[in-house]
């Protein structure tokens, strides 16, 4: 893993840590949590960390990539944003 | 409009539409990213589709619109109201379920989806390929049809025909279907566009979701009656797909609800630097916080913030708050549109109350909806001797203008949506091993409200949260799914035995501790 691909994971998975319901400690994060149903991670609040990684990784998600439907786990996400990065 | 100038203003919305072709056949009608509609081929696409769907459907009737913030949509629904039927619109995110058995419900001839659909028992099911943001003929005009007769849209017309059925939460649970006729719809819209100060060249940039009452009258409708242009945001509301909307339409307008304005407020200078386009931003659903209001105040010092306050049964649109009010009466919700009257009735005897008394707000005029579609005892709670019954409680200062105080429903409002606590309770009683359960809405900054769910267990029983989310997940839309669960061993309840919700948030539960 590149050094940016592991920042962000973490930075991904402190996100996830936070927005989750209650909110919680990023090692406390799986990569088999499921979005919805165990983080409890609703559209908004899915939207805003969208809003937070394009301005921090300089990304620009496709219109597909930023629906949470779109996504069942941590790991489905972590892989779809890395790809869009360009990164493996 | 004056003697001499043009001749009384059309009550249908067929006969707005034909004169916004004569008038501006070259101006855009609609926008959708890179695709332009002017209002010549805009009438054209409503013709062929009208022409379409009378080939496909017997009889005009009720027509759902399951076709998402798209062309197709607005072409659809101007050839259901062409053809003398009525629209009835469906959410994107509404479950599939839910789609068909109120469809079936509602008895619909026909839906038109751009989504993959399971057959319609009794009617007919019609695909429509999606247009593309990028550019193309819509589908309509692809179709190759030739006109088969005169057109479907000279037919005669009676503006108090009903012209679109509109979901509500409404005071209870059971979903209802507020019926707007063409000549309420109209006064509703024109009101509006007058209390806001909307000439006939504004381009109204549409964020929300079409099948909402907010935007159907304010932005599609107005739109339509006032030959301006409707740009639709392509995809998902983000603060840079909305600026580049907004700078790709030029868009001189835009209706939000107060969670959008929150992610704008949130957003950095430059993704606001694309909206300078706009002058006004019309919100309303929801209460706003003040300081979110002065962070776009002072960032986009070009466009003035207007608040709305209404509700579907209402046409929807109540009052209205320009920014300079605005500055004097902070708070308020702002004054009564032009042909809409307001009164503040006491919830005990009905009396109407003078000003500075708090009471239920309670409306009149002819934005007002005509009824519950096919739900008389319905209708008769909330309208009256011609008053509609808001269940919002409020007061009128000395000028007229509404405070907003709370409302006497079990409503939640959260990200600008209605939820009825009702609603959620019953289905989260048939999560098995639940025996009880209530909700409330919680303050929520990015939200307003968001739904705290609090389930007692049966007996030995153990549902988890996870298994009470795995159950709702698939049966309700997602704005409608409890952002906390906790679980108690009973419910807070009122002398007469109902759930005391007012107790129930003043327990401050912790408790995912038992999970």
């Amino acid at each position: 893993m590149t050094d940016e691909s592991e920042a962000l994971s973490s930075w991904l998975t402190g996100r996830l840590a936070k927005a989750a319901e209650p909110s919680r400690n990023p090692e406390e994060i799986q990569l088999t949590d499921r979005l919805r149903d165990d983080l409890v991670i609703d559209s908004l609040a899915f939207l805003e960390l969208m809003v937070d990684l394009e301005d921090v990784f300089g990304a620009r998600m496709d219109e597909g990539d930023l629906l949470l439907g779109g996504y069942e786990t941590v790991d489905d996400l972590i892989s779809r944003v890395r790809v869009h990065l360009g990164e493996n | 409009m004056g003697m001499g100038g043009r001749s009384a203003a059309p009550q249908h919305v067929i006969e707005c539409l034909h004169r916004s072709i004569d008038e501006r056949p070259m101006h855009n009608a609609i926008v959708f990213g890179r695709q332009r509609l002017t209002f010549a081929e805009l009438g054209d696409a409503v013709q062929q589709c009208a022409e379409f769907l009378h080939s496909v459907i017997a009889s005009p009737g009720l027509v759902g619109l399951r076709l998402g913030r798209t062309p197709e949509y607005v072409v659809a629904y101007l050839a259901v109201a062409a053809l003398g039927g009525v629209v009835v619109p469906f959410d994107d995110d509404a479950p599939t379920e839910e789609v068909l058995s109120e469809a079936r419900a509602l008895g619909l001839v026909a839906i038109l989806t751009n989504r993959k659909f399971a057959h319609l028992h009794g009617g007919a099911v019609i695909q429509v390929e999606g247009s593309d943001s990028r550019g193309g003929p819509i589908p309509w005009a692809v179709r190759g049809l030739a006109p088969l007769r005169p057109p479907a849209l000279a037919q005669p017309v009676n503006p108090d025909a009903p012209l679109v059925l509109l979901r509500t939460s409404g005071s209870t649970w059971r979903p209802k279907r507020v019926m707007l006729t063409h000549r309420s719809a109209l006064a509703s819209s024109r009101a509006h566009r007058l209390s806001v100060g909307h000439g006939p060249d504004e381009v109204s940039l549409v964020a929300l979701s079409m099948s909402y009452g907010y935007c159907h009258t304010t932005q599609l409708v107005a739109q339509i009656d006032a030959g301006g242009t409707l740009a639709l945001l392509p995809g998902t509301f983000l603060p840079r797909t909305f600026g580049e909307a907004v700078w790709a339409a030029g868009a001189t307008t835009t209706t939000l609800v107060p969670s959008m304005m929150t992610m704008l407020a949130r957003a950095p200078d430059r993704k606001l630097a694309d909206l300078a386009s706009l002058r006004t931003i019309v919100f309303g659903g929801a209460p706003i916080r003040a300081d979110i209001l002065d962070n776009l105040r002072v960032r986009l010092p070009r466009a003035e913030l207007i608040q709305t306050y209404g509700q579907t049964e209402a046409g929807p649109r109540i009052t209205t708050l320009r920014a300079d009010a605005a500055q004097m009466r902070p708070g308020s919700v702002g004054r009564a549109i032009p042909g809409m009257r307001i009164e503040i009735r006491s919830t005990e005897n009905g009396e109407s109350l003078p000003p500075c008394q708090t009471g239920e707000v309670v409306v009149c005029g002819d934005g007002v909806m005509s009824g519950y579609f096919d739900d008389a005892a319905a209708t008769a709670e909330v309208l009256r001797d011609g008053w509609l019954h808001t269940g919002d409680l409020g007061w009128l200062d000395d000028a007229g203008f509404l405070w907003l105080s709370g409302r006497m429903r079990n409503l939640i409002i959260t990200a600008g949506l209605n939820v009825v606590a009702e609603e959620i309770e019953a289905h989260l009683r048939q999560v098995p091993g639940v025996a009880d359960a209530a909700v409330f809405g919680e303050p929520d900054e990015l939200r307003g409200e968001s739904i705290h769910a609090v389930i007692v267990r049966l007996g030995g029983a153990a549902p988890t949260e996870r298994d009470v989310r795995t159950f709702l997940g698939p049966r309700m839309q997602p704005h409608k799914l409890p952002r906390r669960i906790s679980f108690v061993s009973e419910l807070p309840k009122t002398s007469n035995g109902k759930v005391d919700r007012v107790g129930l948030a003043r327990l401050r539960i912790g408790g995912n501790d038992d999970r």
